[in-house]
């Protein structure tokens, strides 16, 4: 049995030393602080808690009063007094609400955890940047409530306040703010607190902020389409193969032309050479137009093609047209969190 | 006034034809044939000069045509020579591709009628006119019009009567101009009725027409 406790005082020495190294001895000014750091690295339990607890009573910034608690809470954790450990984190939670324990052995973590559970505190307030058109995207806000309370979440900018949201939660939150107003419009451009305030069952409050700077842009309009990407016009006229169908046409009319004279002339006697004339022009001709190049011809089936692409083109540009009437009256927000925050 | 003239054919023959749906055509022919009344032994050579004019716009064309015509005597029976002036008209609408329904008349004016050595004869033309391109600037025509209500300057009716045509153009000069070509096979199953006997007394003639024509 005792052989296990000091298997978990080690761990917790073992594990202690990066999670103060954290707190940067560069950064701490007070001197009874850092020789008590010192002793705990040593291991010199005893001294690290005088020394901490004298330096608690000395003039500290508020970061060298959470670390001093901090070191008061590992110490305690390490020496098995759980009582003192999760008072002490509690402590400093409620000095510095979103420090989290640098790598800790499970036990302390457990401390740490069971710390949170007793007060009441917003942790890990983050408001993402993020750029939308007003009424298409929203503002990721995000934080933790230890405990259950009744919490709402406001913007706030000068007179003007937004609630964002009202709940009872506790745990891990989640909200999209569509930066807008009660009415609708898009809230003015300006910087803004985005106040969460958690009020627990004792009537226990607590509140925390992250500023944030909200301008407002013009839409970019889409340009209009000359072409539909992927598709291409197509010739309109075509060149058919030379055949010699010309010549059979000439064919096909001199034959009934002269059928039908034949066949109509009766008694009286067909002089042809009139008729035989103009039948061999127009077989001439047939000839002459087989061995040329045939003209051009309708490709119907490529101005269908082109119809149906311009009409495509043409649908597709009034779409724009109407996009872009409403891009030009919606507004682009933009969201920048910027630094000054608080509980 | 001759330069004017000539300068405006040679401008007409030299640019290049408008794409559209409306044609102007005007020409001139020298015609040649054969006229054959009653029997083979009645019977003319044919020879003329004719114009013609024609209008198109979209599926509806109209065509006229005048040709003075010099018949001389041929056959043992005939025995003097005599001129006449035929006027042909056509308007027709193109009902499918290449075929159109034809109306008209045909009128063909002896000038020595009253001697009877030909008779002069009007009708009017219903039937249908063929046209098929054979290639750049050519093409053919064929026509079949039946010549109904036949009037002759000599009495008598023709309950059948046809009139079968050939034509050819072939383009020259960017299409401007066309070399043309037309045969006219007239036929007139004409019948008397002297003293109560009918009698059959055919016309027929046969026309052939070379030319130019140019593209307006």
């Amino acid at each position: 049995m005792r052989l296990c406790l000091w298997a978990l005082v080690l761990g917790s020495v073992v594990a202690a030393p990066a999670a103060l190294a954290q707190a940067g001895p560069a950064e701490i000014q007070n001197a009874t602080l850092r020789r008590a750091i010192r002793a705990y690295d040593n291991v010199d339990f005893n001294q690290a808690l005088a020394l901490g607890r004298q330096a608690l009573r000395e003039r500290l910034t508020a970061p060298e009063r959470a670390r001093a608690y901090e070191l008061l809470g590992f110490v305690h954790g390490a020496t098995s007094q759980p009582d003192s450990c999760i008072a002490a984190f509690r402590e400093m939670i409620l000095l510095d609400p979103d420090r989290e324990l640098p790598r800790a052995s499970g036990r302390i973590n457990g401390y740490f955890q069971a710390a949170l559970s007793q007060v009441l505190v917003v942790r890990q307030l983050q408001v993402d940047s993020a750029e939308f058109v007003a009424g298409q995207g929203y503002v990721p806000i995000r934080f933790t409530v230890t405990s259950s309370a009744r919490v709402r979440t406001r913007a706030v900018s000068g007179t003007t306040t937004i609630l964002i949201d009202s709940t009872i939660t506790v745990g891990q939150v989640n909200l999209r703010w569509p930066a807008q107003l009660p009415s609708g419009e898009p809230v003015p451009a300006g910087r803004y607190a985005i106040q969460v305030e958690a009020r627990g069952a004792g009537q226990s409050l607590f509140g925390a902020a992250r500023q944030v700077e909200i301008t407002q842009g013009v839409v970019d309009t889409v340009a209009h389409l000359t072409a539909l990407p992927g598709y291409e016009y197509l010739p309109e006229t075509e060149i058919p193969p030379q055949s010699w169908r010309p010549l059979g046409l000439a064919f096909l009319y001199t034959g009934a032309a002269t059928a039908g004279a034949l066949a109509l002339q009766g008694s009286l006697d067909a002089r042809g050479g009139a008729l035989a004339v103009v039948a061999v022009g127009t077989l001439v001709t047939g000839f002459v137009a087989s061995l040329r190049q045939p003209a051009p011809q309708p490709a119907e089936a490529n101005i269908l093609y082109n119809q149906l692409l311009r009409e495509q083109l043409s649908r597709r540009n009034a779409e724009i047209q109407r996009e872009n009437v409403a891009r030009r009256q919606a507004v682009q927000i933009r969201v920048v969190p910027v630094g000054g925050g608080g509980s | 006034m001759r330069a004017g003239l000539a300068l405006l054919g040679l401008a007409a023959t030299t640019l290049p034809l408008p794409l559209t749906a409306q044609r102007f055509v005007i020409g001139v022919a020298g015609a040649g044939g054969d006229y054959r009344e009653v029997s083979n032994d009645l019977r003319y050579r044919v020879s003329g000069v004719g114009a013609m004019a024609m209008f198109a716009a979209g599926r509806v064309a109209a065509e006229v045509s005048a040709t003075g015509l010099t018949y001389t005597a041929d056959g043992p029976n005939a025995t003097r020579d005599f001129k006449a002036v035929q006027f042909d008209g056509y308007l027709r609408v193109l009902l499918v591709r290449g075929v159109s329904v034809e109306a008209g008349l045909t009128n063909r004016q002896v000038d020595a009628e009253f001697e009877y050595l030909a008779q002069s004869a009007a009708a009017v033309r219903l039937g249908l006119y063929s046209a098929v391109d054979l290639g750049r600037d050519a093409g053919a025509q064929v026509r079949v019009n039946y010549l109904a209500g036949a009037r002759f300057s000599g009495g008598g009716t023709a309950p059948l009567a046809v009139d079968v045509g050939l034509g050819f153009y072939y383009g020259v000069a960017n299409g401007r101009l066309r070399l043309t070509g037309e045969s006219q096979f007239q036929r007139f199953n004409r019948t008397i009725d002297p003293g109560g006997v009918k009698r059959d007394v055919p016309i027929q003639q046969i026309i052939g027409k070379l030319g130019f024509a140019v593209v307006l």
